[in-house]
């Protein structure tokens, strides 16, 4: 497996996107590549930080989606 | 009704058959990952509102229509709505992502972290210009992987093929978003 490779599986490792048998191949190689280490490191850290931005829109928003369900309802019930 | 007990399938399901509340729990469940994916996208307040009610009426005129086929997941589906609603404005309007319209809001300006204690807190106030900085200056392709995989929840296989390319090409996206702003973090001392 060239370094490409093994990078991109760790990507995919860290959203939890491998199987058993890459998992455990990602394991053993993070424990023999010191390097790989610290960048699977690096990219988690900053993974994580970026899953705590979170922002919600108005509540007017959604009365206005609920709304237009509503009357919709009710024209399909006439 | 309980949340996480019923799956989406069953709340697209119920609501098909007239449950109004059904609608409210799948808005409740997903608005936060739906609005700042378009914020982040569009930067701009008024108009990430806009598109999120726009993303939400499809939704629903599409359910009412029983034209939804979809057998996978409801979040993707949503996000695919809400990504060509966003491309279609900047078609319109004949601009790019890249361009803000200077309306003096900012996305990092009302985001907030998903924390719960005053140091959290206090700790997040003081990152938000930070965090901000970072996510701005990844070039358009990253920030999209970032967007898509984060916020809309996308597997990279998913994200392959709404943008056209290689799942390693993806994947080499993201990599190089994490470690640009890794490296970001470190070239300008940031504590986050």
């Amino acid at each position: 497996m060239n370094r490409d490779s093994t990078i991109n599986n760790l990507v995919r490792y860290i959203y939890h996107e491998t199987d058993m048998r890459e998992n455990d191949a990602i394991k053993r190689s993070l424990a023999m590549d010191t390097e790989l280490r610290e960048e699977y490191h690096e990219m988690r850290k900053v993974s994580k930080m970026l899953d705590r931005l979170i922002c919600n829109p108005s509540p007017t928003s959604v009365n206005i989606i609920l709304n237009h369900s509503k009357k919709l309802g009710r024209l399909e019930a006439v | 009704m309980q949340d996480h007990v019923i799956s989406d399938k069953e709340l697209l399901s119920q609501y098909q058959s007239g449950n109004e509340a059904a609608l409210e729990l799948l808005i409740t469940r997903h608005k936060e990952k739906i609005f700042t994916s378009i914020y982040i996208f569009v930067k701009d307040r008024y108009l990430a509102e806009d598109i999120f009610q726009d993303t939400f009426i499809k939704i629903i005129d599409t359910l009412r229509r029983g034209k939804y086929k979809e057998e996978g997941k409801f979040l993707p589906w949503a996000m695919r709505i809400a990504r060509n609603l966003c491309i279609d404005h900047f078609r319109k309007t004949k601009r790019t992502p890249t361009i803000t319209n200077g309306d003096g809001y900012d996305i990092f300006d009302i985001l907030r972290f998903d924390t719960d204690n005053a140091e959290d807190t206090m700790i997040r106030n003081q990152s938000h210009d930070r965090v901000r900085k970072l996510v701005n200056q990844l070039p358009n392709e990253q920030k999209e992987v970032v967007i898509l995989r984060h916020y809309a929840q996308l597997s990279f296989k998913e994200i392959a093929k709404l943008t056209g390319v290689s799942i390693n090409t993806a994947l080499g996206r993201m990599r190089y978003a994490l470690i640009n702003m890794r490296k970001m973090i470190e070239e300008k001392q940031i504590a986050l």
